[in-house]
């Protein structure tokens, strides 16, 4: 049951925040703030309370379940398609995210969000409900649900709050990610007719049955679906206009939490549920992975706007995250999904930063800067501090989760693990070039010169990222410690079915046993 | 005498593609109109012809005829309505012609 | 294999400069506060100096500690351990965070609290006055904290955590002077030619797992010792590793590649020169593969490459250092020189050499640039040498502890700097083969640092005053500059007692110390072929040979410049190609600048313009396009005609027709 209060308070915050009158702004801010703390309030209990399950993969502690509607199938026998919501440690480290990080996106519309607040709220809420409902959907028919009524709210919030051009970028957000999804929706029903159920722990344990090549179509529509959204290249050009023309609750959102839900159905449906085709294709999403780090970080050097530049590097840094899943070996599944987590909070941090900027000089390029650290020291430290947490500082969480994905792609295929860690140097240079910009040299633009630092409602909504940042890189096993039984089963899965392809024999180590220390 | 069936066929063969002709080409919708009736009672023709080739012997035909009444039971509404239609237009139009109204074009 | 019981207060070693850092910053933003209403404020940040060098104290204290606690030990049980922290056991990656105590580490945390105690105080008095003062000491203790992490962990994930930390001070502190524009653009080169050597070093981490499994150091070396054969394939993989590894040392230790970061890094305070990129992080490195010995010993070609790359990066380094007229630069290319010689070292698996080397350079070349420090503080941040002269005469005290340093940089007999440069030569003779060449290139570059050493004392200190007396008044530092510099005279002085050569019939201190750590190492080499031993008479004639190259070219170099810029002048006009391609360091960064970031820059912006914008995204927005064109077309059929709607109605069923019949 908690599973649906988890999901629905933010539908009902909504309601409510239907019913003010237009006039009441801060009424309507208090009811999403409201709402939003205590869906993370929530979030953080059923992480905390969420029990590892023992021994061989008994039932998940939260679930609920209830039948749906029906759906006809072979010789008169209906389908029935159910609404079930349950949470595993893949979906675990996901939603606590989207239930943190929403109350630090709606503090930060304080800033830059003034007309037709009401409206912008009730899209806020609704958003969190269907990114929720993604995560914890584990019937197919549900999840696709889900996955369209996290689409639309953001249509809106770049269509009317956005930049000069938010038309043309949420119109191509809209119909690039909906071209993906209505092929997944084409998988779905040929799943459903091959199979006769949409539940996600059938499905699991009977798709190996299907041939092979089905399998692999199977994988192709849910790949291209969810590589629209992650972004993956070729299909990422969408995301840089999206993110430019967002307002910043909009593009913290985006970044945060929706571009996760493409690695998480990669992960969930591609990975865990299409394990052979996975295996598969996995050389060819590895490849993809690899050369969009390296693609999105000199992308990223060539951007004279700030926000297009932390787009771009949103590209390479989910590159990451699919490289390390397809690397399907442990070390590449546990970083992958550390990384997600990670990407979230650092990224997020880089845009609410930019926004702050933006809120006091309302503009975003590069050459508009210099010399920002003289007037606004405070803006500087967490800027430098976010700056290493995205290229990953060992100490910070980055460095965990990168190291991880290297790790297990290396063991995989050192060439693209090695191409990949090209992007280690390469997101120092472009990071670092925009630091160099913004915040070093003189300070002699006098618009620049009468900058205000951070505020106090500015630091503190920074402040759970930052202390999650630091958590995150000096106890990693806090938070992964949860998620790593249910890894470790996907992992068993993935390894039972590269068994019949020839594996590359590990080169024996040398301490056989002994605990690495 | 009997008349072959073949030549009633092309009989209404003929008048059909003459209805269709002209209510292509015609520009006056009451011409339009008339080619219509011309190819309806073509296909009675049609039916006609074809219901005395299949009749069985010492029976009289009577599915041709009573479909060729239904023809122009329809026929007459629909002529009926098409005038009414355009009594509509040339009141709109001060015209009959078919390039009169369009209004819908793009 | 390491005691496990817990040696807790190690922890302190390293913690007490993060505690400095902390309230050194919290003071600095005190300060920026208390600024708002009083632009002059400097109140709280006064403060940081003395809680800097407590940590400092404290740490040093500390490592004395430890130092005699080992002493106390058997050699073979010298380890103190303290394991904290189970970072990472997540994908199959277990990483425990733990310090480790042992001869290697102990020789380094004296040296980095020592001398970094020495260049704290120094700072206190250089940096008075500036609007960062306590910034400077936030990062600098910072810094110290990073480079202790670096050397006590046990882990090699934990020494990353060091190796990258030291990068983020080090651009942190090379670009203190931000506002200047230059110092920005030179951290940032630093940092970015650091992050090409620690790719190398995953990789290389990477590829230790994939062998032993594990990244705990002492493991690692004890199974590489203790493994009687390898097979082909362990073998390619522990000198693929070995040489990933040297590749993340050569960005950090400035060689060649990946050197021309650190000249430029001389756009940072002098303090931290001194402490960042002379006594201490450049010194990573080698303390790097001095940890792993024995897979470097046998690591088969890895080692001569090792040596090789050391001999060229001293030659270059040497060279370029006769031309350079910035008193700064020349200390640069110098240290850059210097390393060179201790990879050398540590290639003709010297390993305590080179160690013994890094201990003696740290006093001196810290020495040197505290000096140059003193000179420059005092002539009013003028920096260029051949707008000094005469010095001695204003600067008594800086004059005489630099002539310490400079004597020992040489290699001036009886020296520290000579016994620990002539211990290096004389492995690299006893090597043979390859190596006696490259003997003759560090004897080579011995001579040329006699030379550029003086050239410097000579055009600063000697010769008419070439500065501008109306603006420019020299004058000695304060005590708390001049005294650090008087301790790191007589270090460098004295320094050599701890590794005197074999034929004076007394113990080599360093090498004995190091031996638990090194002896794995130096037993796998003993097995390669060849010869590893002077004879006594060889020593001696090379012992002679190093005094006097130093003592030659000392005086030439003294000499040549005694009495101005005559000889760097003549020389300019002279042979105007050499002196620049020298001045320029063999023009290898502008080689980069042309051959690798411009096209990679002009790469960006294809990706950027043709690549993204036209053809990707021109396919997305095509779609588009295509399906509006498609629209506007078809709506030539709709032109309200009635005569043209019948005529399509009439074809389509024609259409129809011919379908059915033919179907």
């Amino acid at each position: 049951m908690e599973l649906v209060l988890l999901t629905f308070l933010p539908l009902l915050g909504a309601l409510a925040v239907l019913c003010t009158p237009r006039a009441a702004e801060g009424l309507q801010r208090g009811i999403a703030l409201a709402t939003t703390l205590a869906v993370a309030v929530l979030g953080v209990k059923l992480f905390l309370g969420y029990d590892v399950p023992g021994g061989d993969g008994a039932a998940t502690p939260y679930s609920f379940s209830l039948p749906w509607f029906q759906l006809p199938w072979r010789d008169g026998t209906p389908t029935q398609v159910h609404f079930s919501l349950a949470m595993d440690g893949i979906s675990l480290l996901m939603v606590t995210l989207t239930a943190v990080l929403m109350p630090i996106v709606i503090l930060s519309t304080w800033g830059h969000v003034e007309k037709r607040v009401k409206e912008f709220m009730v899209w806020m809420l609704v958003m969190q409900t269907g990114m929720l409902g993604t995560f914890l959907a584990v019937d197919l028919v549900l999840f696709y649900f889900f996955w369209e009524v996290s689409l639309i709210p953001l249509y809106f919030l770049v269509g009317i709050w956005g930049g000069e051009q938010r038309l043309y970028a949420t119109v191509k957000f809209f119909l690039y990610t909906l071209a993906g999804s209505l092929l997944m929706m084409v998988a779905i029903i040929a799943i459903l007719f091959d199979r006769g159920t949409s539940d996600l722990g059938e499905l699991i344990a009977q798709l190996g049955q299907t041939p092979l090549e089905q399998q692999l179509w199977y994988f192709a529509a849910f790949a291209l679906a969810f590589g629209i959204k992650v972004p993956l290249l070729p299909f990422h050009t969408w995301l840089p206009d999206a993110h430019t023309q967002a307002p910043t609750s909009g593009s913290v959102v985006l970044a945060g939490v929706l571009l996760k839900m493409g690695t998480y159905g990669l992960l969930r449906f591609c990975i865990q549920m299409l394990p052979d085709a996975a295996v598969a294709a996995a050389p060819w999403m590895m490849a993809l992975g690899a050369i969009g780090i390296l693609y999105g970080a000199l992308l990223a050097w060539a951007q004279t706007d700030l926000k297009r530049l932390i787009a771009c590097s949103s590209v390479s840094h989910l590159g990451y995250v699919v490289l390390g899943l397809f690397a399907l070996t442990p070390a590449g599944l546990s970083g992958g999904m550390l990384q997600m987590v990670n990407h979230g909070i650092s990224t997020g941090l880089l845009f609410l930063l930019v926004g702050m900027l933006y809120e006091r000089r309302h503009s975003r390029a590069l050459d508009a800067f210099g010399g920002v650290a003289t007037v606004m020291p405070l803006f500087a430290l967490f800027w430098v501090f976010t700056v290493l947490s995205s290229a990953g500082l060992p100490g910070l969480n980055g460095f965990v989760g990168e190291y991880l994905i290297l790790l297990g792609s290396f063991q995989s295929s050192p060439l693209w693990s090695v191409i990949g860690l090209t992007g280690v140097i390469f997101g120092a240079v472009y990071l670092l070039m925009a630091t160099r910009k913004m915040l070093f040299g003189a300070c002699t633009n006098p618009e620049n010169q009468r900058l205000t630092d951070l505020n106090a409602r500015e630091i503190v909504l920074m402040l759970p990222l930052v202390v999650l940042a630091v958590w995150l890189g000096v106890r990693p096993n806090d938070f992964m410690g949860k998620v790593e039984p249910d890894l470790a089963e996907v992992g068993r899965r993935v390894a039972v079915a590269r068994q019949s392809t020839a594996a590359l024999e590990p080169v024996t180590p040398l301490t056989e046993g002994v605990a690495a220390r | 005498m009997n008349v072959p069936t073949a030549h009633l066929l092309y009989l209404s063969a003929g008048l059909f593609a003459l209805g269709v002709l002209g209510f292509m080409v015609r520009r006056n919708v009451i011409v339009v109109l008339m080619c219509v009736e011309l190819m309806l009672n073509a296909a009675n023709l049609a039916f006609l012809a074809a219901s005395r080739q299949h009749a069985l012997e010492g029976k009289p035909a009577l599915q041709g005829p009573v479909f060729a009444i239904f023809v122009i039971t329809v026929a007459a509404a629909e002529a009926a309505v098409g005038l009414a239609l355009i009594i509509a237009l040339y009141r709109l139009k001060q015209s009959a012609e078919t390039d009169a109204a369009a209004e819908m074009k793009g | 294999m390491p005691s496990h019981e817990s040696h807790a207060w190690l922890w302190w070693i390293p913690l007490l400069p993060l505690l400095g850092s902390a309230i050194a910053g919290a003071l600095h933003l005190a300060t920026l506060r208390a600024r708002h209403g009083d632009p002059q404020a400097s109140a709280p940040a006064s403060l940081a100096p003395w809680i800097a060098c407590g940590a400092m104290l404290g740490s040093f204290v500390l490592s004395v500690t430890g130092f005699l606690e080992l002493r106390e030990l058997e050699p073979a049980a010298r380890h103190l351990a303290s394991t904290a922290h189970d970072w990472i056991s997540i994908g199959g990656l277990d990483v425990d965070l733990g310090l480790l105590l042992d001869p290697l580490s102990s020789v380094m945390t004296l040296v980095i609290t020592g001398v970094g105690f020495l260049i704290h105080v120094y700072a206190s008095g250089y940096m008075k006055g500036d609007k960062g003062y306590g910034k400077f000491f936030a990062y600098l203790n910072l810094f110290v904290f990073a480079m202790l992490m670096l050397v006590l962990s046990s882990s090699l994930l934990g020494v990353f955590i060091g190796w990258e930390g030291v990068g983020l001070c080090s651009f942190l502190l090379i670009g203190f002077w931000y506002e200047k524009g230059w110092p920005a653009e030179a951290a940032q080169k630093a940092f970015v030619m650091n992050r090409v050597g620690d790719a190398c070093f995953l990789i290389g981490s990477f590829l230790l797992i994939r062998l032993f499994d594990t990244l705990d150091l002492a493991t690692i070396a004890h199974t590489v010792g203790s493994t009687v054969s390898f097979t082909d394939e362990q073998a390619l993989d522990m000198s693929l590793a070995a040489l990933f590894l040297f590749g993340g040392c050569c960005g950090k230790s400035a060689q060649f590649p990946l050197f021309t970061w650190l000249p430029d890094a001389m756009a940072g305070p002098t303090p931290v020169s001194a402490l960042i990129h002379a006594a201490t992080m450049v010194t990573s490195g080698i303390y790097l593969v001095v940890r792993l010995n024995p897979l470097f010993a046998a690591s088969g070609w890895v080692l001569p490459l090792i040596a090789i790359v050391g001999a060229l990066t001293a030659l270059i380094g040497g060279s370029t250092a006769l031309v350079q007229r910035d008193i700064k630069k020349v200390l640069a290319y110098s240290t850059v020189s210097q390393l060179g010689y201790m990879f050398l070292a540590l290639g003709s698996g010297a390993w305590a050499a080179a160690l013994f080397h890094v201990v003696t350079h740290a006093f001196f070349k810290a020495l040197l640039f505290l000096g140059a420090g003193s000179v420059i503080h005092g002539m009013h941040e003028e920096q260029d040498m051949h707008k000094m002269g005469g010095l001695r005469k204003h600067m008594p005290q800086t004059y005489i502890t630099f002539l310490a340093g400079a004597a020992a940089l040489s290699g001036l007999p009886l020296l520290s700097g000579f016994f620990s440069k002539d211990e290096i030569l004389a492995h690299a003779f006893a090597n043979g083969g390859l190596y006696y060449g490259l003997w003759a290139v560090g004897a080579l570059t011995a001579a040329l640092t006699a030379y550029y050493t003086w050239r410097m004392v000579a055009l600063t200190f000697f010769g008419e005053e070439r500065f501008d007396h109306h603006h420019v008044h020299p004058h000695e530092s304060p005590l708390v500059m001049t005294l650090p510099l008087m301790v790191l005279a007589v270090l460098s002085i004295l320094g050599g007692v701890l590794g005197l050569p074999p034929v004076l019939h007394v113990p080599h201190l360093l090498a004995e110390w190091l031996a638990p750590v090194t002896d794995a190492g130096n037993k796998i080499l003993a097995q390669s072929p060849g010869e590893h031993h002077l004879s006594h008479a060889l020593e001696w004639v090379l012992l002679g040979l190093g005094s006097a190259i130093a003592l030659g070219f000392a005086h030439t170099g003294f000499h040549a410049h005694r009495h101005g810029t005559a000889q760097d002048e003549f020389f300019a006009r002279k042979r105007p190609t050499l002196a620049a391609t020298l001045g320029d360091a063999w023009t290898i960064d502008s080689r980069y600048a042309r051959i690798i970031v411009l096209p990679l820059r002009m790469l960006s912006f294809l990706i950027a313009v043709v690549v993204d914008q036209f053809a990707i995204d021109g396919l997305v927005n095509g779609t588009g396009r295509t399906a509006r064109d498609i629209a506007q077309h078809s709506r030539r059929a709709v032109d309200g005609s009635l005569a043209s709607y019948a005529l399509w109605m009439g074809a389509g069923a024609l259409a129809i027709c011919a379908l059915w019949m033919w179907s």
